[in-house]
């Protein structure tokens, strides 16, 4: 059963590789009603596209919330960079 | 120190006070580490100085951010590289822990329903804790890949284009960070 599952629909492996391929793009016709129908029978494949967009959800909001934190950093850095910044340029030889 | 010298350095200098903070921030919201865009800048300010014969246009911005664009990319291919050697051996063994040979799951790694934990994820600290365990637990490269995906505005073709790689590769990079995410997660945090 689990040899004619596989040339007839995709393998799990495949199947788990369409849904992080479908996050970054966009999927054929073909590709679509292969992962469709998988999903539909493979209980654990269902629960990785599930489990796979949380994460998604979960790891865009925690890296942006990261950056945005990163990101409103005070004047005093910036200013202290900027000196390091025209530092760098005045040890530069001209050539 | 001729006059010429010093009238570049005063150029330098004004643009580095009207453009370095922008420059920092994209080059920022690209790497999201601060001493990498620091560095970037920083290149991108010597490159102009070195080059600035070269430098014939009205608008210094445009051109200074086509110095780091071009610098930002070397910086992701440089870094994708050095690592693509290890992840590229790794790859068959990296399939046998989730995969049989006929490509089912493994039993032992058959994800499980998470179902009851979903809402209170992302306010959990301790969630976050066991999240960023299993972050650092990637291979940089992989997370590389994870991070421009979810931090960039550009989409897929674009990332691939950044980091001079195919499609193909991006999406399996995606793939194999993200099953072994979900099975640090499984492990450490919902069947802990």
């Amino acid at each position: 059963m689990k040899k004619i599952m596989n040339t007839l629909m995709l393998s799990c492996y495949k199947a788990t590789e369409l849904i992080e391929k479908k996050s970054v793009f966009i999927l054929s016709p073909v590709e679509k009603a292969q992962l469709y129908l998988h999903t539909r029978v493979c209980d654990a494949c269902r629960n990785y596209q599930k489990q796979s967009k949380l994460l998604d959800e979960v790891l865009e909001q925690e890296l942006k919330a990261l950056h945005e934190e990163n990101i409103s950093e005070d004047q005093n850095t910036e200013n202290q960079r900027i000196d390091r910044l025209k530092g760098k340029l005045d040890s530069e030889k001209f050539s | 120190m001729n006059d010429q010298t010093t009238d570049k350095r005063k150029l330098l200098n004004s643009w580095i006070v009207e453009h370095a903070s922008q420059l920092h921030a994209w080059a920022f919201r690209r790497t999201s580490n601060q001493n990498i865009a620091e560095d970037l800048v920083q290149d991108t300010f010597v490159a102009a100085f070195h080059a600035l014969n070269s430098f014939e246009g009205k608008n210094p911005k445009a051109w200074l951010f086509s110095i780091l664009k071009h610098k930002i990319m070397d910086y992701f291919r440089q870094k994708y590289k050095m690592q693509y050697v290890d992840a590229g051996n790794q790859q068959d063994d990296y399939l046998g822990q989730f995969f049989n040979k006929d490509q089912s799951w493994n039993e032992a790694q058959k994800p499980g329903d998470w179902l009851a934990h979903e809402e209170e994820l992302l306010d959990n600290e301790q969630f976050r804790k066991v999240l960023y365990f299993c972050m650092e637990q990637l291979p940089e490269q992989w997370s590389v890949a994870m991070k421009l995906k979810y931090l960039q505005e550009r989409k897929g073709p674009a990332i691939c284009e950044d980091l001079g790689i195919s499609q193909a590769n991006f999406w399996q990079i995606l793939h194999r960070a993200k099953m072994q995410l979900r099975a640090c997660l499984d492990k450490n945090w919902f069947e802990a």
